[in-house]
């Protein structure tokens, strides 16, 4: 069966597609932000044009990474939304958690909220912390509500009542009664949402898909509808956070689950490429223009967690933005790219960003403007970028403006433009490798033992220097790496995550309680990824529990063991695999009793694999040399460039080196011996 | 080109490496937050983790921190631990702990904890940590106290863990003298975690780097940041800059004054005319109100420099002895933060005149709002938890205030779905009050009104700590008061520092004071008097009476 993969970006759309032969064909086009359909429409066009005779039509599937739901909340053009919660916390997206998220600043703010004041709306109804009913829902509340909405045109509403983790008949009801009175709109529960406790956070998820709702599912419906001009009958298939694929009609309805699409299609895709280098983890690390994403990935697997948070008020800054509680593969967002700006601080201290020259004016280098030293002016500077073959050789880049930039920032430091441009390089990586042990900390896991599989424009250039820093033996440059996220649509199961929250003690385990809830979940599961065409039978099921113990407040997710052992061996194992992750995490472990909180289900569909062999070239490799400059020598040296598509196949070059791919350069130090694996991949081992 | 890493005056070595530690503090707070049992370490992040020097100067904060801890807790290192247990009395594996408040940070409930940190046999730093503890005997935090010994166990600085090996006596002590042992216990537990994660990462930076101490990396942090601080106080005219406040008190006014004198580049808080010490606890001990100048003072002069001793060390401050911000050390001060807490906001109207564009009205976060329920369930166990509730930010000469913002502390409120679990009551409305927030050019932020319903059928004590209900906050560079707060139960006004019984059934309602205003209210702009209409945050009339707006608003408030 062929596989088409579209990743739409903010400059490109990435394609990725795998023929009727197996034969992986990659393509890019620019991507058109006003309607990001027509990009799609067009590359897709293209390609099936191209690729007529190696493609049945009528099999093909077609598979999405999208920045629609990302770009709707950042740039704040969703949809005029209303928001209907229990009666008397109608002020709850305002009042936040009443915390601040930086101790001095006396002028901090935070987003306003998606929904107004004036569009918040309250239900008489209560639910108690156990689940009863207090009040009894009045139905002429929400009615009258429904009303509103309709007099104002209000097309989106979030729906999160108290406790309706426990109890969401409420909630049902209120979405029956606003589309009986008002068919039109679409109605977004948090107790489907994100069926989880915490009534600020769930608030928060709920109104990010409802904000997002009518734009994703029109752009569902309109690539559906131009892919069946084009015989294509099946439905597209899209990334979620959580590095699943879901069917076109679960996307436009939860469109919050997507917010971090791209990125998890490419932790997928790192996950992959660590599997066929022969690797059980890795550490992938994706550097683009503004940003830089770290994921661990333990055995293969991503880490999925809940910790989110989107749209930023002070860029990076944790605690900013909403809370969002959904399944993403956990991963650390950097504030640093090629374009993140140099700058001195009050304190006569050499600063990398957060501040970005983005695309335009873009680095000082790129003569578009920018005047300020970049991290990609200080890599030109220090020989790791070439200028020439910049991007493929596709435009013209400047040493001499990047040098100018460069001294400017040097003359006020009181240091040379190389120690200079040194710094920046040196301390991007220093901010990355910090990024990984902390993300390494949350998750239990030791980054040095792992191979990093790097990508992204900047990502090879800065791999070597991260990788020393932090110990780690091995860097892994894909082919590709480019297109890395749409290659990693292809290889991506189909998957949904299902939760419930409902607390057992170990001390009062209730073996039918936890069938019935767990077999509610995998009947739930089945429907969504059968649903995407996966056979019933081909189904797994991952069952996952977070546990704390009786009195924490903070959860941590392990696995459930085998449900058919005995209720004894069952436990004995559920509360090693708690004990043990504890310790790992906490360094200390406490006497006291265990509990479940919330109970989790992954059901997924198969992998795919993808693979291209290298197809190892006869002709010279060397494109020429430059003068680098490598911290472990001291000094600038005469560096040899290769061409990484031309290496032979497992033979050692030794370091320094650079080697350059058509949209990213990798650069080898001189503790570097490097080879290009059978599968094309640039496999760098350090000494 | 490279210079070597033990050149700490590099601009570049010395960011790398003062980010990592300001990382391993962050790290600590993590593992602190996530293994804690009790809601007010937990869910409102009532603790912080610090790193310090050898000679107990700090170094580096966790980045969600509580001011007030911040500096206290260098100064009961150098000031208390370090004197008593010099570096041949300690050895590796010892955590060292006090509840003193003068020693600590004023009261009962903060642990201060203190664990060395040793590299080839010497201690080379040490790992600091404060949490609230949600019970510490006595009488239930509340303000009623006439001395410290009604208000809890105390336990001078003692060994908790002797080389890794936990003092039992110590720990049996305070679980049988507490409501909530296991709690207690657990949070403990969390401190010696957090403190053993930070000796860990700074043992792995030390190895990294080839160093064998911290002390010239210490020293390059500390004189790079004094510099910083002195540089800004030097932008400041020299002169004595004054303001006073009223506060309810207990049952008497409370006046605190404060005359801040900038003396080229360094600066002195004389709070000389306070009113004197009280027989109930809202007494501020030195270290409490040390804090809160340094922690006013930087917020205006360097927010952007992380904090460390160096940023503390220009500022001092003093106030008579026998003053509710110096009071004799038998005198009660468990609800201490219910005054400390306006020291910032008065620091601030005192400057007014020399920065007014940096100063920012008065909060209603200030002081922070307390609910302390405690009573017995259904089932006749106990329960006692706190629910926090904070009022309007003040408003600042760019923006208005933020609605229900802590401030200066820096406190998360317990979800109410959480609290509901711990506590058999019922929060039956958490909302904004339209008109609370001081007018001004710009608006001070709103204040909220909560309503809570006993739901045990046994009755509920509610310990209140509560200000600003006679008193209103203040505006700054002539911005209004906002409106000040109110406690009601059944209709009827309640004493704001007492004991509240709540029968089942009953309900008691509380208000939070807005945030006073910035500038005049007759400057503020046309259009954002009419979003503030639309939103419902400010009312017809008063847009009308206060603001003078004439026009009629396009979209009326629902």
């Amino acid at each position: 069966m062929a596989k088409l993969a579209f990743d739409t970006g903010g400059t490109f759309t990435d394609f990725a597609l795998l023929d009727d032969t197996g034969a992986l064909h990659l393509h890019k086009v620019l991507s058109t932000p006003k309607n990001p359909a027509e990009a799609v429409v067009q590359g897709v066009s293209e390609l099936l044009e191209q690729f007529s005779g190696v493609i049945t039509i009528e099999d093909l599937q077609v598979l999405g990474a999208t920045t629609v739901v990302t770009n709707a909340v950042l740039e704040r053009k969703g949809v005029e939304t209303g928001f209907v919660t229990t009666d008397g916390f109608q002020d709850m997206l305002r009042i936040r958690n009443e915390g601040r998220y930086d101790l001095y600043d006396l002028n901090i703010k935070y987003p306003d909220p998606l929904v107004t004041r004036a569009n918040s709306y309250g239900a008489a109804e209560r639910i108690a912390a156990d689940g009863s009913v207090m009040t009894e829902l009045k139905e002429e509340t929400v009615r009258e509500i429904a009303g509103r909405l309709k007099e104002k045109g209000i097309r989106s509403v979030a729906v999160c009542l108290l406790h309706a983790y426990k109890y969401p008949q409420h909630e049902q009801r209120v979405a029956a009664l606003l589309r009986e009175e008002y068919p039109d709109i679409f109605v977004s529960l948090s107790s489907d949402v994100c069926p989880e406790m915490r009534e600020f956070d769930r608030a928060s998820t709920t109104v990010v898909n409802a904000y997002t709702r009518p734009q994703m599912a029109g752009h569902v419906a309109h690539l559906q509808r131009e892919f069946a001009k084009k015989g294509i009958d099946r439905q597209v298939l899209w990334m979620t956070s959580s590095g699943g694929l879901v069917p076109s009609r679960r996307a436009a309805e939860l469109p919050v689950r997507l917010i971090e699409s791209g990125p998890a299609a490419g932790a997928v895709a790192a996950a992959e490429f660590g599997r066929i280098a022969g690797e059980g983890s890795v550490l992938s690390f994706d550097m683009g223009g503004t940003t830089a994403k770290l994921c661990l990935i333990p055995n293969g697997e991503p880490t999925v967690g809940t910790d989110l948070e989107v749209a930023h008020y002070q860029r990076f800054r944790k605690g900013s933005g909403f809370p969002l509680k959904i399944q993403s593969i956990q991963m650390i967002e950097i504030g640093a790219g090629g374009g993140s700006i140099a700058a001195r601080n009050p304190l006569g201290l050499l600063d990398v960003g957060p501040r970005s020259a983005g695309a335009l004016p873009g680095p000082a280098a790129y003569q578009r403007g920018g005047t300020e030293p970049t991290v990609t002016d200080a890599d030109i500077l220090l020989g790791y970028m070439g200028t020439e073959s910049f991007v493929g050789g596709s435009f013209k880049v400047s040493k001499d403006a990047a040098r100018e930039a460069m001294a400017k920032l040097a003359g006020s430091l009181d240091v040379s433009i190389d120690r200079c441009a040194w710094g920046i390089h040196d301390l991007v990586n220093e901010s990355m490798g910090k990024a990984a042990a902390m993300h390494a900390t949350d998750l239990g896991v030791d980054p040095r033992s792992l191979p990093m599989v790097a990508f992204g424009g900047a990502g090879p250039v800065h791999a070597y220097g991260i990788a020393r820093k932090l110990g780690i033996k091995r860097v892994i440059c894909p082919t590709g790496a480019g297109v890395t996220s749409a290659i990693g649509l292809l290889i991506a199961p189909v998957a949904v995550d299902l939760s419930a929250s409902h607390p057992m003690a170990v001390d009062a385990w209730d073996v039918d309680g936890m069938n019935r809830l767990l077999d509610d979940l995998a009947a739930q599961g089945a429907e969504v990824v059968s649903a995407a065409g996966v056979a019933k039978e081909t189904i797994t099921n991952r069952y996952t529990v977070d546990m704390r113990h009786v009195g924490q407040g903070h959860e941590i997710t392990v696995a459930l063991p085998d449900r058919s052992l005995p209720k004894e061996a069952f436990l004995r194992q559920l509360l090693e695999n708690f004990y043990k992750l504890y310790r790992e995490l906490f360094g200390r472990t406490v006497a006291a009793s265990v509990e479940v909180i919330t109970w989790r289900l992954r059901a997924s569909g198969e992998k795919d694999q993808v693979t291209k062999p290298h197809e190892s070239q006869v002709s010279d490799a060397r494109k020429g040399s430059r003068q680098v400059y490598f911290q472990e020598l001291g000094s600038y040296t005469e560096t040899t460039v290769y061409d990484h598509y031309k290496l032979p196949v497992n033979q050692e070059i030794k370091g320094p080196a650079i080697v350059e791919q058509r949209e990213s350069t990798a650069v080898v130090g001189p503790c570097g011996v490097f080879h290009v694996d059978a599968n094309g991949n640039l496999v760098i081992n350090i000494l | 080109m490279s210079k070597p890493a033990t050149d700490f005056n590099d601009p570049i070595n010395l960011q790398v490496m003062w980010n990592r530690l300001i990382f391993i503090a962050d790290q600590a707070d993590n593992v602190l937050g996530k293994t804690a049992f009790s809601p007010i370490v937990r869910e409102n992040h009532d603790y912080v983790t610090v790193l310090l020097d050898s000679r107990g100067r700090a170094l580096a904060q966790c980045t969600w921190s509580i001011p007030v801890f911040i500096t206290s807790l260098p100064a009961a290192a150098q000031k208390y631990f370090l004197p008593k247990f010099p570096v041949e009395t300690i050895q590796d594996g010892d955590v060292l702990a006090t509840n003193d408040p003068e020693i600590g940070t004023g009261h009962l409930p903060d642990v201060t904890m203190i664990t060395p940190i040793f590299k080839n046999g010497k201690v080379v730093a040490y790992a600091g940590s404060i949490a609230h503890l949600p019970d510490i005997g006595g009488a239930p935090l509340h303000s009623e106290a006439s001395d410290i010994f009604e208000e809890g166990i105390r336990f001078p600085i003692v060994k908790l863990l002797k080389a890794g090996v936990p003092n039992q006596d110590v720990f049996d002590i305070i679980a049988a003298s507490v409501r909530l042992p296991t709690e207690v216990q657990g949070d403990l537990e969390s401190m010696i975690a957090a403190n053993n994660v930070m000796g860990r990462e700074l043992l792995k930076f030390l190895d990294e780097y080839g160093l064998d101490n911290v002390d010239g990396l210490a020293d390059a942090i500390h004189s790079r940041s004094e510099a910083q601080t002195r540089k800004a106080i030097r932008d400041w005219p020299n002169g004595t800059y004054s303001a006073e406040v009223l506060l309810d008190g207990y049952d008497v006014d409370v006046k605190l004054k404060a005359s801040v004198i900038v003396r080229d580049d360094s600066i002195h808080v004389d709070y000389t005319g306070t009113s004197d010490q009280v027989l109930h606890s809202i007494n501020c001990r030195t270290n409490y109100r040390y804090a809160h100048s340094v922690y006013a003072l930087k917020c205006l002069l360097d927010p952007e420099t992380p904090n460390n001793e160096g940023c503390i060390v220009p500022i001092t401050d003093e106030a008579p002895l026998g003053s509710i911000l110096n009071p004799q050390p038998w005198t009660a001060g468990n609800s201490r933060n219910l005054i400390g807490h306006v020291i910032p906001s008065l620091i601030f109207r005192a400057l007014e005149g020399v920065v007014p564009n940096k100063v920012m009205g008065d909060s209603g976060g200030a002081p922070i709002w307390a609910a302390n329920c405690v009573g017995q369930r259904d089932d006749g166990t106990q329960y006692g938890s706190v629910q926090n509730f904070h009022g309007g930010q003040g408003a600042r000469a760019e923006f208005d205030g933020l609605d229900t913002l802590s401030f200066p502390s820096n406190c998360k409120v317990t979800a109410i779905e959480m609290f509901e679990i711990a506590v058999p009551v019922l929060t039956e409305r958490k909302e904004l009050i339209a008109d609370s927030g001081g007018a001004g050019k710009h608006r001070g932020g709103l204040g909220q009104r909560v309503v809570l319903r006993n739901l045990g059928r046994a009755p509920m004590s509610i310990y209140l700590a509560s200000e600003r209900v006679r008193h209103p906050c203040f505006g700054v560079v002539e911005g209004q008061n906002g409106t000040a707060g109110k406690v009601i139960k059944e209709g009827k006004p309640q004493f704001p520092k007492g004991k509240v019984t709540l029968k089942t059934g009953e309900r008691l309602e509380v208000e939070t004071p807005g945030g006073g205003g910035w500038g005049r209210a007759s400057e503020r702009s046309v259009e954002i008097i009419e979003q503030d209409l639309a939103e419902g945050l400010i009312t017809p009339k008063a847009a009308k009476t206060v603001y003078g707006y004439k026009g009629t608003p396009a979209v009326a408030a629902e």
